[in-house]
């Protein structure tokens, strides 16, 4: 009975949403935080507080009335993107690359008046983006400008790299890519590109789609593979310190890298999807215990990243759900 | 002068209580000669209207004997309708082994009834229930010579053998009577008074034509209408013969009359010329057939005796009249009666001369012709009435609303059932049932046999309910459905022969559960204790149904916690599945499906087409909820049109959930593309199905209502579902490529250790 055996070693290595709801989430994350992380301003305040970098606001609106200073707010600024601070899915994101006598030009094409930006910041404001549809709030951000390496392998937004953190330590991290379909937007739901990346040489591995593994970029034609991705023990220790940051225990951190200013993390998601175990065709049971079993509470950032490093490439699944070395 | 005479004479006539006797007081005035004229109503002056038009109620039974004759035979009989004036409240036949057939001809009802040789003396009753008002009718004034007749009535103004109209002789007099009439309303009053008043009214039983009426100047009544229809058709107005019957309280007769309806104008006035009526039919006029026709028709040489008996009842007698035929009970060929709802309802009844029991059937299936013929038979000859209620629908929750509401219908028979005999595909008979105590009726000495697809214990809880309700005199169930004739031939010993249930069933191979006060105490007490308040409620005039539509709704969440969490199918939310599914119990899975998909289809692309307008949410969704509104009253209008029932129960849909699930199909739709939004309601869609099939399939309803226990169950398995762990039955297909690799790795591995 092999098959049967394959499902029993298969349901020890995946983690399903089930346990991951029971014994990640909810075990390791307080509500408090949960409704921290599900706030991009107030993120973007805890973590600046702590000293990590995050993309520059310019301007936040609260209610319809603040929108008065909207004109006032943009009137230096060539670029810049507004976003909804309890937005769901990447819905409700605006972004402006620049200015063509007095319109606004969006990253595709079209143009805009200050009207229409009301108009827009208006309806965020009204919760139309915003989970539950409650009332929500704008803000005006840094536009982030990607660095060549990963902004060549993306179409029509900014790629970040999805880490996956437990109790600080990285465990496991894909790189996700916008594509034509995805509609600039890097969720893997919606038709976004994940690749997995070797936590320890920082290179990606394959690739995964919603239809399957992919070996290039279907809108761009790169090859997805074999790619090493810049700072990325930056990337790595900026995601780890989130975790002191937040108080969250299980996450995942999107950062983006800027061509400026190097990394920085767009938002924080306290139940972070599941298809990174996909994209890095690994499951992620047997990581995730082995760091519970390592009790990485009161390692220091750099530590824990090299932890989570150790793990990652030192063992390898012996199909028994048990991480063994790999040498 | 004379003119005045005339009116003052109609008006006396009018004002009458009794109308005048046709033979006397018909004073000859003056022997008219050929240049006399009428000329009619004048103007200004309108015809009194009679004091009150009243109303009466009328039983006129029609009894026949035919002799017996070597070679069988056969009668046809003309048969009252009804009409604006008058209303036939029930017909009714009796008699023995008769064969009768109705058949339409012209305007005009037959009844068909015939017989074989080996019949004796054969005897058929016809029972009637009229009720008849007083019809006033002024004239019409247009101008005269009228306009030709439609085509249609063109046959009206035919000449025929005894209604000569285009003999020169009748037109030429009828030109002379009307003269110098320039309206209809004077032509017609000179035609009506010439034919009333200088006719003699001449009871000869010799059939006279219209010519020799005229030569003659007297007529029988028949003859005197045939002579006033050819007068009109000669001036080229359509005009007819009604024949019909002088109705008198306590009488026995046999002779009918004749009056006539000439086409003036649009309407169909009718002349007494024999009467005296002009314009006015008074209410002991029953109209038979329309036209110059006999009222019987019989097979040559054949010996046929008749008699109508006439009893003039009371208003409130003629309304109780549904239930005293039933009581006096007559032995009945009556056709199936298509109530509503196509075909799906019948009510079949047989009844015999002197019942010695009644047996009431009901069932939610088509019963063969050969088991209801059969069934028929031995009724008959055990003098048994049988009535048989069918509601053949597919929904569930339809067939108890149904079946309550034909039982609720027939409260009648059912007071009178000595055996009620229950067949339904699963428990919906003794939910229906239930209905008899809701309307308190007590079956004191009847049987009950109940029979359907269900858990014993079950049936058992509900019958103690319907048995604590009704206080039937014995009552058995049958978990597994029974055969009906079967059951039928168990009711029959038990009724004919006095075998007992228990035994009559075991010849037939069928074992009940007997329910009688004894059951009560092997009852727990826990258990009468909530057979007691169910029948209680129930005598509250609270619906079982809708209290079981309540315990099943923690079940349906159950499912639905299990397709999340268990399978992995995501539903827009928890409560839409379930409260949608409610819904599918009430219009069934086809039209439920269909009712979904309309609603969220059409929603979703008018929220689409409002999108642009850029409305805040709680605006969007109160359009959304007009919306829906306005499309389930189409729906339901559409249902009433198209006769399909279970679009008449659209209003069980949840109209808001209906609206949210809309804004949710929109929402996730900006969220996860179309495709999501469609795979996301195709879920919901799917779910709410798979809740409706187990809900309807395994008896859930009752099984909660009897043993609302089970929800505690329910809840520990929701605890234990909630602490699954494991993976998802469809995270298994998602991460199926992982558990590839995880083979080929432990390949590469075997291979490394050899």
């Amino acid at each position: 009975m092999r098959w049967l055996d394959d499902i029993r070693r298969f349901r020890l290595s995946v983690l399903g949403l089930n346990r991951r709801n029971q014994d990640y989430v909810f075990r390791y994350n307080a509500r408090e935080a949960f409704l921290m992380v599900d706030n991009k301003i107030a993120t973007k305040v805890a973590l600046s507080t702590h000293g990590i970098p995050v993309p520059r606001s310019f301007a936040v609106f609260q209610v319809p009335w603040d929108l008065r200073r909207l004109g006032w707010a943009v009137r230096r600024l060539e670029d810049f993107v507004m976003k909804p601070a309890r937005g769901s899915g990447g819905g409700g994101i605006l972004v402006i690359t620049g200015r063509e006598n007095g319109h606004f030009r969006k990253s595709s094409g079209a143009r805009l008046t200050l009207r229409d930006l009301e108009d827009h910041a208006a309806d965020i404001l009204a919760g139309a983006y915003s989970r539950n549809q409650r009332q929500d709030e704008a803000m005006l951000e840094y536009r982030v400008r990607p660095d060549p390496v990963i902004g060549g392998m993306s179409f029509g937004g900014v790629g970040d790299v999805r880490v996956l953190v437990l109790l600080g330590v990285p465990i496991l991290a894909m790189l996700r890519l916008p594509t034509r379909r995805s509609d600039g937007r890097a969720n893997l739901h919606v038709g976004g590109i994940g690749v997995g990346i070797d936590l320890s040489t920082g290179r990606t591995s394959r690739a995964w789609s919603r239809e399957g593994a992919v070996e290039t970029h279907p809108d761009l034609g790169v090859p997805l593979g074999g790619v090493t991705l810049p700072c990325f023990s930056q990337i790595l220790e900026i995601a780890a310190s989130c975790h002191d940051a937040a108080g969250l225990g299980y996450f995942g951190a999107d950062v983006v890298v800027d061509a400026e200013h190097g990394p920085m993390v767009l938002e924080l998601n306290a139940r972070p999807g599941l298809g990174i175990q996909l994209a890095n065709g690994r499951g992620l049971r047997p990581l995730a215990e082995e760091i519970e079993r390592r009790k990485p509470e009161g390692l220091t950032v750099r530590e824990r990243v090299l932890l989570g490093r150790e793990v990652f490439e030192r063992t390898y699944e012996d199909g028994e759900g048990v991480l063994r070395d790999r040498r | 002068m004379r003119v005045a005479g005339v009116l003052a004479a109609l008006a006396a006539l009018l004002a009458a209580p009794l109308p005048i006797s046709r033979a006397a007081d018909r004073t000859e005035v003056e022997r008219p000669t050929e240049k006399e004229i009428f000329p009619g109503n004048p103007d200004g002056e309108a015809r009194p209207s009679p004091p009150r038009l009243t109303t009466a109620y009328w039983k006129v039974s029609l009894e026949l004997h035919a002799a017996k004759s070597p070679d069988g035979g056969w009668v046809r009989m003309a048969l009252p309708l009804s009409d604006g004036r008058q209303a036939l409240l029930s017909r009714r036949y009796a008699g023995e082994k008769l064969d009768l057939r109705e058949q339409a001809g012209g305007d005009n009802l037959f009844g068909l009834w015939s017989w074989t040789p080996s019949t004796e003396a054969s005897e058929l009753r016809v029972e009637l229930l009229a009720q008849i008002s007083d019809l006033w009718m002024e004239p019409p004034t247009s101008p005269f010579p009228p306009p030709p007749a439609d085509e249609t009535l063109r046959p009206l103004v035919e000449p025929t053998a005894s209604v000569p109209s285009k003999d020169p002789e009748i037109r030429r007099r009828a030109h002379e009577i009307v003269h110098s009439a320039k309206r209809l309303d004077e032509a017609a009053w000179a035609l009506y008074q010439f034919t009333a008043s200088f006719v003699k009214t001449d009871p000869t039983t010799e059939r006279m034509d219209a010519l020799s009426v005229l030569r003659d100047e007297k007529g029988t009544g028949a003859g005197k209408a045939r002579l006033l229809t050819a007068l009109f058709r000669s001036l080229g107005i359509p005009a007819r013969m009604v024949g019909g019957l002088r109705l008198k309280d306590a009488s026995k007769t046999r002779s009918t009359i004749s009056w006539v309806e000439a086409r003036l104008g649009d309407r169909w006035f009718p002349m007494d010329p024999s009467g005296g009526y002009f314009g006015f039919v008074p209410n002991d006029y029953l109209t038979l057939y329309r036209g110059d026709l006999p009222l019987l028709v019989h097979r040559a040489g054949l010996d046929v005796d008749y008699d109508f008996l006439v009893r003039q009842v009371t208003r409130k007698s003629s309304a109780e009249a549904e239930e005293v035929p039933r009581a006096e009970v007559l032995k009945s060929l009556e056709p199936p009666e298509v109530v509503a709802e196509q075909d799906r309802v019948q009510t079949v009844a047989t009844y015999v001369q002197k019942p010695v029991a009644t047996v009431v059937m009901i069932t939610d299936e088509r019963v063969p012709q050969a088991v209801l013929d059969r069934m028929r038979t031995e009724a008959i000859a055990g003098d048994v009435n049988l009535v048989l209620l069918v509601a053949r629908l597919p929904s569930r929750y339809f067939r108890e609303n149904t079946l309550r509401r034909l039982i609720s219908s027939n409260l009648n028979v059912m007071r009178e059932a000595h055996v009620l005999l229950v067949s339904t595909r699963d428990e919906a008979g003794l939910f229906g049932l239930l209905e008899l105590g809701e309307h308190r009726l007590k079956l004191n000495d009847a049987r009950i046999l109940v029979t359907g697809n269900f858990f014993e214990s079950v049936g058992e809880v509900l019958g103690m309910i319907l048995y604590d309700l009704v206080d039937p005199g014995e009552m058995a169930l049958y978990p597994r459905r029974a055969d009906l004739l079967s059951l039928w031939e168990v009711a029959r010993v038990n009724l004919l022969r006095g075998v007992p249930l228990l035994e009559a069933s075991a010849d037939w191979g069928i074992e009940p559960t007997v329910i009688d006060a004894a059951s009560f105490d092997a009852l727990s007490r826990y258990r009468s204790t909530i057979v007691r308040g169910w029948a209680r409620a129930v005598r509250a005039q609270v619906p079982l149904q809708a209290l079981t539509l309540i315990l099943v709704l923690p079940v349906i969440a159950f499912v639905v916690v299990l397709f999340r969490s268990f399978v992995g199918m995501d539903t827009f939310g928890l409560f839409s599945p379930v409260i949608v599914s409610l819904a599918f119990l009430a219009t069934g899975l086809y039209w439920g499906t269909v009712i979904f998909v309309v609603i969220v289809g059409l929603g979703a692309i008018l929220r689409n087409a409002i999108q642009r307008l850029r409305l805040h949410l709680v605006a969007r969704l109160a359009i959304l909820v007009g919306l829906v509104s306005v499309l389930m009253t189409g729906l339901t209008v559409f249902g009433a049109y198209l006769g399909i029932g279970a679009l008449l129960q659209v209003s069980l849909f949840p109209m808001v959930i209906m609206s949210n699930l809309i804004e949710n199909f929109t929402a996730s739709q900006i969220e996860l593309g179309t495709r999501g939004a469609v795979r996301l309601t195709t879920n919901t869609l799917f779910v709410c199905m798979v809740c409706d099939v187990v809900v309807e399939s395994t008896g859930l309803p009752s099984i909660l209502l009897a043993f609302p226990e089970v929800l505690a169950i329910v809840v520990a398995l929701e605890i234990v579902v909630g602490k699954y762990r494991g993976l998802r039955l469809l995270e298994y297909k998602r991460f199926y490529d992982l558990l590839r690799r995880s083979r080929s790795e432990g390949g590469t591995r075997a291979d490394r250790a050899a």
